[in-house]
């Protein structure tokens, strides 16, 4: 390197220069050659065609007259000219005239050649036009030795070669003094370099007389002493800053030791906690994809989020193809009778927006195709860990088969008991016949035996009745005809009922006074009571008391019937509400119940949508209570939101408050209809004649009519027709409430004032409530705006 | 150039040359056509050749011949072309001059042509031929033996089957006619000497 580095930068300015000037020479030489070439022969055309002129000139006569020897000795003047190395006269058809071949070895040609110069390689031939006054006489052929140029090549090579040797020689000579201004200074800087990096001498400096030229090198002398300065100056620094660094290092290292065993352990920890947290995903994964129930996540915004295997399988689509929907709008955008679903009465927005589990047995889904299955489902809200509501997980399950079993098994129930009732019937009349005594006198003991098979014929009865009771209940068959009940009223007519057999049985029955307003069926309100007291009674020993009675709370009214008697083990309390019940195996027979009265009991309430416990009674006996939701709740939105002010009614009823007059041959669905509407506080009308009615409007001028279109009389279109005829009663609200839809057609020939349409079986009596009231709100606003005006 | 200078010179001794190739260059010389439609040449037909070319190697003075004036060739005395002279002028032209030509009388008025060919039967008149000429710049032509030496200026001559001819340069230069070497170089005698 360092040998190197000596030699190569005077070796390589030396072969620059070197290199430099000899191209300068060589490209000198080439140029005079070739200048030189290009004037020689510019020189030898123009001789040549000077001589061809002058000898082509002086031959015209010879050709003229034929005169060969003339001709030859023309072109034997040429031998004055030793270049000239043939030449010969032609006549026009080409034949050799005169000959001048001084060089036996050199021959004319014997053909002609076009004229002008043609170059062969030893010479050059010239065919001249011989012409005389305009006339061709002959060519002309001269060739001149070329021999002489490539000799002036050569010439011209010896001279060149001589002349780059001397400058190459001249060239070193200059070239070793002169590089070494330039090469002195780096060969120096470049030693002291190889000096400071090998010993690390940073004391060392360059000392050269060119620092003091001010040129580059002088500069860069200069600017290596103060680097060399600056890295002493550093060398010392650093020294001091390693001693103290190694006893820092050493502190640093011990402190990371501790600070990587405590890495390790949390790394450990930490390994251990994503392998635990893998197995539960895998395992969560593996739960919900395996579930048979059908498991959706929705967000906020009721858009799903997830849906598991068993879930796209049920409900028919992907989590894809709900697209922009919301679950309701995807699944549950329908009534089972096919009629649209508001979203915002769905069960799930509402356990949604309450952020409480809401389970649900009786709904359907509705799959992309348009076929929709029973569902039964349960919403539950999901929070993060700071209590936010993320979402709700609905966990459904497609129940179309269960359905279908239990429909068979209602139906089969069904049709057996029937089956059953009738042969009974025969038998009990028999029976009845028989004891009676009017077909004969019979032994005692053989009345002794009817009595037996009266008493069981009639419990075999109450068993079927039960079963029928209870399937019909539980199916939906039967409706509650729901009004305003009083409580005490239904107690005392339970009591009632049973008084005789509660005095046969040596028990007191004590009623509580209990106040409070109910809206259920009064009848079943009072046949659950009936079988609570009768059983209170069965189970009670003689001499014991059963007290009931019940207490409002704020929706519901709580019944309670509590006896004295043996008592139910805790563990059936839950369990004696399912069917064939009992207890001891031995009650039903000693009793003479069919197992089957708490589970009518518990049909009935949830029919009401209150519920039934039992729970014992300190010290002994049970108490068995049920609700059934209050007439008026302080939070019912139908009465706050459309109740009018009472001072403007006032004014504006006649006898105080708005009258409906109720129209509807139905008296049993009237009652329902009017019971419903003096909640509101609406005073009723009602009718079941069309003729009536039309004389009832006449008279009271009613502030809505609810119209029935079947009646006995007049139909509904002709009491309307008759009501048009009136001046006062033509704008009349109307509700028109038929169990058939009304055509478009027919609807224009039914209207009054404002005209409403509502079919019986699409609409609940909510639904009907709901109407009527804002009917009434419409006609006493209308007429507010008038007072006001 | 020094090599030039020998192109005039007398007095050379010629090789004998074939017949045919005189007359190939002569026929070139006039014209191609007919040079190749004859092997055998009449000795006048070269005669005649031969006088038209000399007008190409002489000039006259231009006074006696302006620019593209014509150059009429006379034939005094009988017609020893047998008509082929007259044949071979017809139509031609030299230096731009148109050729013409005429047959005379001895007594004609000679000195308005510029080249009289002196028929060999007007011998007895030569004398007063060449007087009535005088220095007028007439080239006179001739195959009368001796006619150069006796005041004319070319003499037609024959070695072997040659054509040759001889020129007296004394009568030419009196004529003021210029006389081109190259005609000198190729004749077969030049004089100069002044018989007249």
């Amino acid at each position: 390197m360092i040998a190197r580095g000596k030699h190569s930068i005077r070796r390589r300015l030396t072969g620059m220069i070197m290199l430099t000037s000899t191209t300068a020479v060589l490209l000198t030489c080439l140029g005079f050659t070739a200048s030189g070439l290009f004037n020689w022969h510019n020189r030898l055309v123009a001789d040549l065609t000077t001589i061809a002129h002058v000898v082509s000139a002086n031959s015209t006569a010879a050709l003229t007259f034929g005169d060969r020897q003339a001709a030859v000795e023309v072109l034997n003047t040429l031998r004055e000219k030793p270049s000239i190395i043939a030449a010969a006269i032609y006549t026009v058809p080409g034949e050799p005239f005169a000959r001048y071949e001084p060089n036996a070895s050199i021959r004319v040609p014997r053909t002609l050649l076009d004229d002008g110069f043609h170059d062969r390689s030893d010479r050059t031939e010239l065919f001249y036009p011989i012409q005389l006054d305009h006339q061709r006489l002959g060519t002309l052929y001269i060739a001149s030795d070329t021999r002489d140029r490539n000799s002036r090549i050569k010439q011209y090579g010896q001279i060149a070669a001589v002349i780059i040797f001397f400058s190459l020689f001249v060239a070193f000579i200059l070239a070793a003094r002169l590089q070494r201004g330039i090469s002195g200074p780096i060969v120096a800087l470049a030693g002291v370099a190889a000096v400071v990096s090998r010993e690390k001498a940073f004391s060392t400096r360059i000392s050269h007389r060119r620092m003091d030229d001010g040129d580059e090198i002088g500069d860069l002398m200069t600017g290596f002493n103060s680097m060399l300065a600056e890295l002493e100056q550093r060398d010392q620094k650093l020294l001091l800053h390693q001693t103290h660094l190694e006893a820092m290092v050493d502190s640093r290292t011990a402190e990371l030791t501790v600070a990587n065993e405590e890495l390790m352990l949390a790394k450990n920890a930490a390994e251990k906690a994503a392998a635990i947290s893998t197995q539960l995903a895998r395992e969560s994964a593996l739960i919900l994809n395996n579930a048979t129930d059908g498991i959706l996540g929705v967000g906020l915004d009721n858009r799903p989020t997830f849906l598991n295997p068993a879930g796209v399988r049920i409900l028919g689509l992907t989590l894809r193809d709900f697209q922009k929907k919301t679950i309701h709008e995807a699944v549950h955008h329908s009534h089972a009778d096919g009629t649209p679903w508001p979203e915002e009465e769905c069960v799930n927005t509402v356990a949604m927006r309450r952020g409480d589990p809401v389970p649900v047995v009786n709904d359907i889904f509705w799959r992309p195709d348009g076929t929709s299955f029973p569902v039964e489902y349960s919403s539950t809200p999901m929070f993060d860990e700071d209590g936010h509501q993320l979402g709700a997980v609905i966990v459904f399950r497609d129940v179309t088969e269960r359905r279908a079993i239990e429909r068979l098994k209602g139906e089969f129930v069904s049709t057996v008991s029937h089956e059953l009732r009738t042969p009974l019937t025969s038998i009990r009349g028999a029976l009845g016949l028989l004891s009676s005594g009017l077909l004969g006198p019979i032994a005692e003991k053989g009345q002794r035996m009817l009595e037996i098979a009266v008493t069981n014929t009639d419990r075999l009865v109450r068993l079927i009745n039960d079963i029928l009771d209870l399937e019909r209940i539980e199916s939906g068959k039967v409706e509650l005809t729901r009004g305003t009940v009083d409580a005490q009223v239904v107690l005392d007519q339970a009591r009632e009922g049973l008084q005789s057999i509660a005095d046969q049985a040596g028990i007191q029955i004590v009623t509580e006074p209990a106040t409070g307003s109910l809206w259920g069926d009064s009848d079943r309100v009072i046949q659950t009571l009936t079988n609570l007291i009768g059983n209170a009674i069965k189970f009670s020993p003689a001499g014991t008391t059963v007290t009931i009675g019940g207490t409002a709370g704020a929706e519901d009214f709580t019944f309670r019937v509590t006896d004295e008697g043996r008592g139910v083990p805790d563990d059936k309390l839950d369990s004696i509400f399912q069917r064939f019940s009992q207890i001891d195996a031995s009650d039903s027979r000693d009793k003479g119940g069919s197992g089957l009265g708490l589970a009518i009991c518990e049909s009935i309430v949830t029919a009401h949508g209150g519920r039934i416990w039992a729970e014992k009674n300190d010290p002994v006996g049970t108490r068995l209570q049920f609700t059934i939701p209050l007439a008026v709740r302080s939070t019912s939105s139908l009465v706050t939101i459309e109740s009018p002010a009472p001072a403007v009614s006032a004014v504006l009823r006649k006898d105080g408050a708005p009258s409906v007059l109720v129209i509807e041959d139905d008296t049993d669905l009237a009652r329902v209809m009017t019971t419903a509407l003096q909640r509101h506080g609406l005073r009723t009308f009602h009718t079941a004649s069309g003729i009536e009615a039309v004389r009832l409007c006449m008279q009271h001028e009613p502030s809505l009519i609810v119209l029935d279109l079947g009646l006995p009389d007049l139909d509904g279109y002709e009491v309307v027709r008759s009501l048009r005829e009136s001046e006062a009663l033509r704008s009349v609200p109307l509700l028109v409430y038929s169990a058939l839809d009304v055509g478009s057609a027919d609807q224009s020939r039914l209207r009054l004032g404002t005209t409403e349409f509502l079919t019986k079986s699409r609409c609940s009596l909510a639904d009907f409530e709901a109407q009527v009231v804002r009917l009434v709100g419409t006609v006493t606003n209308e007429k507010d705006s008038q007072h006001a005006a | 150039m020094a090599f030039l200078k020998r192109t005039t010179r007398a007095g050379q001794t010629r090789r004998a040359s074939s017949r045919f190739i005189v007359f190939a260059v002569v026929a070139a010389g006039l014209s191609a056509r007919s040079a190749l439609a004859q092997t055998v040449a009449d000795e006048y037909q070269v005669k005649a050749a031969y006088i038209l070319n000399f007008a190409r190697f002489v000039e006259w003075p231009s006074d006696s011949l302006p620019a593209s004036s014509p150059i009429t060739i006379a034939l005094v005395g009988n017609d020893p072309f047998n008509g082929s002279l007259e044949q071979a002028l017809r139509g031609r032209s030299v230096n731009g001059h148109a050729i013409h030509f005429r047959y005379v009388r001895w007594n004609d008025v000679l000195t308005q042509y510029q080249i009289i060919f002196i028929s060999a039967a007007e011998e007895p008149h030569l004398p007063e031929i060449l007087r009535l000429i005088g220095s007028e710049s007439v080239l006179t032509v001739s195959d009368i033996e001796r006619f150069s030496l006796r005041g004319g200026i070319i003499e037609f001559s024959m070695v072997g089957n040659r054509v040759r001819f001889d020129i007296n340069r004394s009568p030419a230069i009196a004529a003021r006619l210029t006389i081109s070497s190259k005609l000198l170089s190729v004749a077969r005698a030049v004089h100069e000497d002044t018989s007249r």
